[in-house]
């Protein structure tokens, strides 16, 4: 297995602007090492380096020493969902996953840790198209997905069945355009949707047809029956901040990451909070690397805590990290077109996979980075998730 | 075949860039005379590769097609201003004609997406194009219908959105909804409408000039864009190093080649390319949308033989000019037969073997782009990574 530990002095050089004494102290509590840890599964989407006239995808399930299983997908994905074992079920049975098409697809993929199992597929309606993201609810019986109606213009979140060959048995809207990232509060009741706040053009999914009108939004709705519950929107100077992705750390606080989508001279803070009732605090990062992130955010996660944020900057090449809890920057890791951002079983503790087909678990108790085993010849794509 | 061509192009774009670095150029020069000089291998510093990137294209590609934007904007104004004084059908023609080439002096700069043409949403104003939804063309309407002449003063019309601000408006208002052909003097009757009509072509046109001379002035100072693509630092506000500055001009290329496929020729197929969708084309009022495609891809062939990327195919030790040549010929010979047959878009996508043509435009245009984005970025070791670059 290739494992490529660092030292501390190494670690610190290699991008993690941060002193000891700056970091949070429960960071820098013991924690679970990592020969100590039962192996832990993530699941990513990637793509394989064309080895002809095109490239192929598919979405793989992989531990520190490897992939388990990889399953090939119709076109590019995007996010994987993890079904919660159903009420009842024993939690020796094997885990499913579902990967999502990233916008404009409209196919997803269920697949299990079992390979005797064949993967699944269904599809969003004609007139929808997926946006790469969904959440299951906690008994795994109802999965939500983030949609485009683009016939109408407007976000929606559909509604399927899992214990039924994931038929679709309806449909909320998400009251704002182009819903991307979405997760349950820990009620599993109220869903909160980060709304892009972008139109994309129906033939591509991609160019943005709404720039001088976005409203982005951040949307806390009823999943038992679609009921709006809060919605929160960003200060009108601030209306072309795409609120792309994000997580829920403790106490509900939700985080979110941004992607500017105004003039390359205007440099807004990127990183969001928010607790229900109240209004949304961005943060910036120091100047520096404000601009290095380049109006960019590709995925926020959460650390098993809840109170460690890692966010991902592909376009700056690193993963700054974030006190929940206060609200405020930690630092930086370099890591050359990462995006994926996946919690372990341990604190302040993240698995990053990165568009140069490089993984890297990272601990800012330890401030050790170690390097996965990998399938040669892939890129990861956005999001990599813990399954379990 | 075209991508089979592709195939054997890695090593050489790696070479380019091997020899970029070894290139035997003198900057300034050059620029000044347009005469490079030669250095030997190994003598020419970063600082100086940066420098033929930024003033090739600056001076040879940038600067000129901004300063025939602006001139062909000020014929236009001031043509517009005879026609709606005169109302003679000669001075409509020059209007026409005037407009048609400001569209593709737009169209052959329309690929930068930097310096000033993006402040304060200059681009989208010039040009309010995809109009989803006809979002656009409402306002425009609905501007025309209030015949509020209030809305017309410059301070109040830099306050409307910005779809009524430019070329496609304009084109709206010489044109009319283009449903059938419509006559010059219906749309601009002697009644108060017409009068309108009139005056609100008037504030366009001035508004085109404007906008056009910005973006000139803005480049041509020699303290501004130019400086900060030639002089990237810590402090710089938008450049930190050189290759942030040549992956500017890179993606000036790929992201236009982009749009074209994805956007100006893809959706006239429809979704299932079971029909043809000829009214997503840009500027099909005014029979123009081929030539805008055309203009666009031809801007693209000559901003990379005109800035420093032309080095790199000629520094190549095979004849990697040859190969992107012989693409871009081939796109252009389907344009030729085009023009022959006097064919604008809807007869193209009408005409089952003119619209197979138009298809492998888009699939050439589309190959080129993985060329570059394979093989360019990836020896020019720019940070255009798989997410980095396509991310969601």
């Amino acid at each position: 297995m290739l494992q490529m530990a660092i030292n501390r002095r190494d670690f610190i050089r290699s991008g993690l602007a941060v002193s000891a004494g700056a970091l949070p102290a429960f960071i820098l509590s013991p924690t679970v090492q990592a020969s100590e840890k039962t192996e832990e599964l993530f699941a990513a989407a990637r793509r394989h380096l064309p080895n002809g006239e095109s490239a192929s995808y598919s979405a793989a399930l992989f531990t520190s020493a490897g992939d388990l299983r990889s399953v090939a997908l119709p076109g590019r994905g995007h996010d994987v969902a993890v079904r919660p074992h159903g009420l009842g079920e024993p939690l020796t049975q094997p885990v499913e996953v579902v990967a999502f098409a990233r916008r404009p697809g409209r196919f997803a993929v269920a697949f299990s840790t079992n390979s005797g199992r064949e993967p699944f597929h269904f599809f969003a309606k004609e007139d929808r198209h997926f946006y790469g993201h969904g959440v299951f609810s906690p008994n795994g019986k109802l999965l939500f997905t983030t949609e485009n109606d683009f016939e109408n213009g407007v976000g929606v979140i559909g509604i399927r069945d899992a214990t039924a060959g994931y038929k679709q048995i309806g449909e909320f809207p998400s009251f704002g355009i182009g819903p991307h990232d979405m997760a349950l509060l820990d009620d599993g009741i109220t869903l909160v949707i980060a709304n892009g706040g972008l139109e994309t053009s129906p033939e591509t999914g991609r160019q943005i047809l709404n720039l001088t009108e976005m409203e982005p939004s951040l949307v806390y709705i009823d999943c038992r029956n679609g009921t709006l519950i809060e919605k929160q929107t960003l200060p009108a100077l601030l209306h072309q901040l795409s609120i792309r992705h994000l997580t829920v750390a403790g106490k509900n606080r939700v985080v979110f990451g941004g992607q500017f989508k105004g003039p390359k001279t205007n440099q807004p803070p990127l990183i969001g909070f928010h607790d229900r009732g109240h209004e949304i605090k961005l943060v910036a990062a120091p100047k520096e690397v404000l601009r290095d992130m380049k109006n960019y955010v590709g995925s926020v996660t959460v650390d098993k805590s809840g109170e460690i944020i890692a966010a991902s900057h592909p376009r700056g090449g690193f993963i700054s990290y974030w006190d929940a809890v206060n609200r405020t920057f930690i630092g930086t890791k370099k890591l050359i077109d990462g995006c994926g951002v996946a919690r372990t079983y341990s604190k302040g503790e993240f698995v990053q996979t990165s568009g140069t087909g490089q993984i890297e678990q990272t601990s800012l108790s330890t401030q050790v980075s170690k390097r996965f085993e990998t399938a040669r010849n892939v890129q990861w794509d956005n999001h990599a998730i813990l399954v379990k | 075949m075209l991508v089979l061509s592709f195939k054997y192009l890695h090593s050489f774009f790696f070479v380019f860039f091997i020899s970029l670095m070894l290139a035997t150029v003198s900057i300034r020069a050059a620029t000044e005379t347009k005469t490079p000089i030669k250095k030997s291998a190994g003598e020419l510093t970063s600082n100086e590769i940066l420098e033929t990137l930024a003033y090739n294209s600056y001076k040879q590609h940038i600067l000129p097609r901004y300063e025939t934007l602006f001139f062909n904007s000020k014929k236009l104004s001031s043509s517009m201003i005879q026609f709606c004084e005169t109302q003679s059908a000669e001075k409509f023609e020059l209007v026409k004609k005037n407009f048609a080439d400001t569209v593709l002096s737009f169209a052959a700069i329309e690929h930068i997406h930097f310096g000033p043409i993006v402040k304060n949403y200059r681009l989208e104003k010039l040009a309010y194009w995809p109009d989803h939804k006809g979002r656009g063309l409402r306002a425009v309407r609905r501007l025309l219908k209030a015949k509020d002449r209030q809305a017309l003063s410059p301070q109040k019309f830099s306050e409307k959105s910005i779809a009524v601000q430019g070329l496609t408006a304009l084109e709206f208002v010489l044109f009319g909804g283009g449903g059938k052909k419509q006559d010059f003097k219906d749309l601009f009757s002697p009644d108060e409408q017409g009068r309108f009509r009139c005056d609100y072509g008037i504030r366009l046109t001035a508004n085109i000039q404007q906008l056009s001379e910005e973006v000139y002035n803005g480049w041509k100072e020699p303290n501004a864009t130019i400086k900060e693509l030639l002089n990237p630092s810590a402090t710089n506000e938008h450049y930190r190093n050189r290759k942030e500055v040549i992956l500017e001009f890179y993606q000036s290329v790929t992201v236009e080649m982009k749009k074209i496929h994805d956007l100006k020729i893809q959706p006239l197929f429809g979704r299932k390319g079971k029909t043809t969708k000829p009214k997503r084309a840009a500027f099909w009022r005014s029979g123009l949308s081929l030539q805008v495609i055309k203009t666009n891809i031809e801007a693209m062939d000559h901003f990379v033989r005109k800035s420093g990327f032309k080095l790199l195919l000629d520094k190549s030790p095979v004849d990697l000019q040859f190969h992107v040549r012989k693409m871009f010929k081939k796109i252009y010979a389907s344009f030729d037969e085009f023009e022959k047959k006097s064919f604008r878009i809807f007869n193209v996508l009408a005409d089952e073997n003119a619209k197979n043509q138009l298809k492998d435009i888009a699939k050439t245009v589309s190959h080129l782009n993985v060329g570059f984005a394979r093989y360019f970025a990836l020896a020019a070791d720019l940070p255009l990574g798989f997410n980095a670059s396509d991310g969601d």
